[in-house]
């Protein structure tokens, strides 16, 4: 008996050589427990070792190794040769997102749209620092000098920390591809994970950049990047929960300009 | 060794590429039957005020094979509408009332609602047309 195999399909960029993108095919092995990931690592182990993607754990965690798989943005690592067999198997890098070499992106641009949500804790003092006009009020802090949570207050924002920086939602956003300003739904389920939580005061400080046109109202809510999260995280839902609180904070401003203060 | 980036081009019909694409067309679609429809209605009152010869000409050509089809389409469109947008609501709403009212909640309030309001407009056209 012949051993069974499986083609895949790269796209193959080099830019030492290239001028632009184009498909490799390679037959390898089928093996019914191998992930995408196994069949890469095969590839550049036997075949060629010029191919270049990114990996790290192998399990789902590290969000390294996104890429589109028959045009649907997946974690290499949790794509099996099994789902796929006997049918080729077409591998790109992540759209919108220039390629640097074969599967690799250049993810300067994401990292700086996760900064500029302020993706950390501010906390009363903080809050006042930027904005000495502004009276907040501190959270109090127990006796070992660290906040308390309560598991309802941790439960409002948890399911939006879960997010591993994979980028597939930022694949699979057609908002992205036509305007690469748009700040993207991880950075603004980010900066939404933020305002929910009970220690943070900094909700003020992040809606220059979640309310801008470049922010939520980029959005047309197509929702398949909540379809491609590997962490259930629903960044559509996050983006279009900061659409209604804007639409509500702009209506206030004209019954309360001064927010309630004197 | 320089980098040499390559970005890829968004192709013009990028909305056909994917079927998740494709049905969100279709949603956002459905409003233009909709705004098409309302139009028609108004057309419609319009007429009405032009007399009862106007008026009868506009309802002749309701009766007309093609606007039926057209009023089935957009019957079709807007229920596509409405399922698709009481599925979304919940997910919009602020995260602290979400997380004290199950959705399958709020889409049966909102289901509800939409239920009672069509029988009472079919009621009422009913009443009227006896």
């Amino acid at each position: 008996m012949t051993e069974q195999t499986i083609k895949l399909e790269i796209l193959r960029y080099n830019p030492e050589a290239d001028n632009e993108p184009s498909f490799g095919t390679f037959e390898i092995p089928y093996n019914e427990a191998w992930s995408l990931l196994d069949a890469l690592e095969y590839i550049k182990d036997e075949l060629d070792s010029s191919l270049t993607y990114r990996w790290s754990c192998r399990m789902a965690v590290c969000g390294s190794c996104g890429m589109v798989v028959n045009g649907r943005p997946q974690l290499g690592c949790e794509t099996f040769l099994r789902d796929h067999y006997p049918n080729t198997i077409k591998v790109e890098p992540l759209a919108n997102f220039p390629i640097e070499k074969d599967l690799i992106v250049d993810a300067t641009g994401f990292i700086e749209k996760l900064e500029s949500v302020k993706p950390y804790i501010i906390d009363a003092v903080d809050a006042m620092k930027a904005n000495p006009a502004k009276k907040v009020k501190e959270t109090p802090k127990n006796e070992i000098g660290t906040y308390n949570q309560k598991p309802a207050e941790l439960g409002l924002f948890k399911q939006f920390s879960m997010c591993i920086n994979c980028m597939l939602c930022y694949s699979a956003c057609p908002q992205m591809g036509l305007n690469p300003m748009f700040t993207g739904p991880a950075a603004l389920a980010l900066g939404h994970r933020y305002n929910l939580d009970s220690r943070d005061h900094g909700s003020d400080e992040r809606t220059e950049v979640i309310q801008d046109k470049n922010g939520v109202w980029s959005c047309t809510f197509v929702g398949y990047c909540s379809e491609v999260c590997p962490k259930n995280v629903d960044p559509a839902a996050a983006i279009n929960q900061n659409k209604a609180q804007g639409a509500q904070d702009w209506a206030l401003s004209f019954l309360m300009p001064r927010k309630g203060e004197k | 060794m320089s980098r040499r980036p390559y970005v890829r081009p968004m192709p013009a019909n990028w909305f056909m590429s994917k079927p998740a694409y494709r049905f969100y067309m279709v949603r956002e679609a459905s409003c233009v039957f909709n705004l098409v429809y309302g139009l028609n209605l108004f057309a419609g009152l319009w007429q009405l005020t032009n007399g009862a010869e106007a008026w009868a000409g506009w309802l002749a050509l309701q009766a007309h094979p093609l606007m039926i089809v057209f009023a089935l389409a957009t019957l079709a469109m807007t229920l596509l509408h409405t399922v698709t947008f009481v599925e979304m609501a919940p997910r919009v709403m602020p995260q602290q009332i979400r997380k004290m009212i199950p959705d399958n909640t709020v889409k049966a309030a909102m289901f509800g609602g939409i239920a009672v309001v069509t029988a009472a407009i079919i009621g009422f056209t009913a009443m009227g047309a006896m």
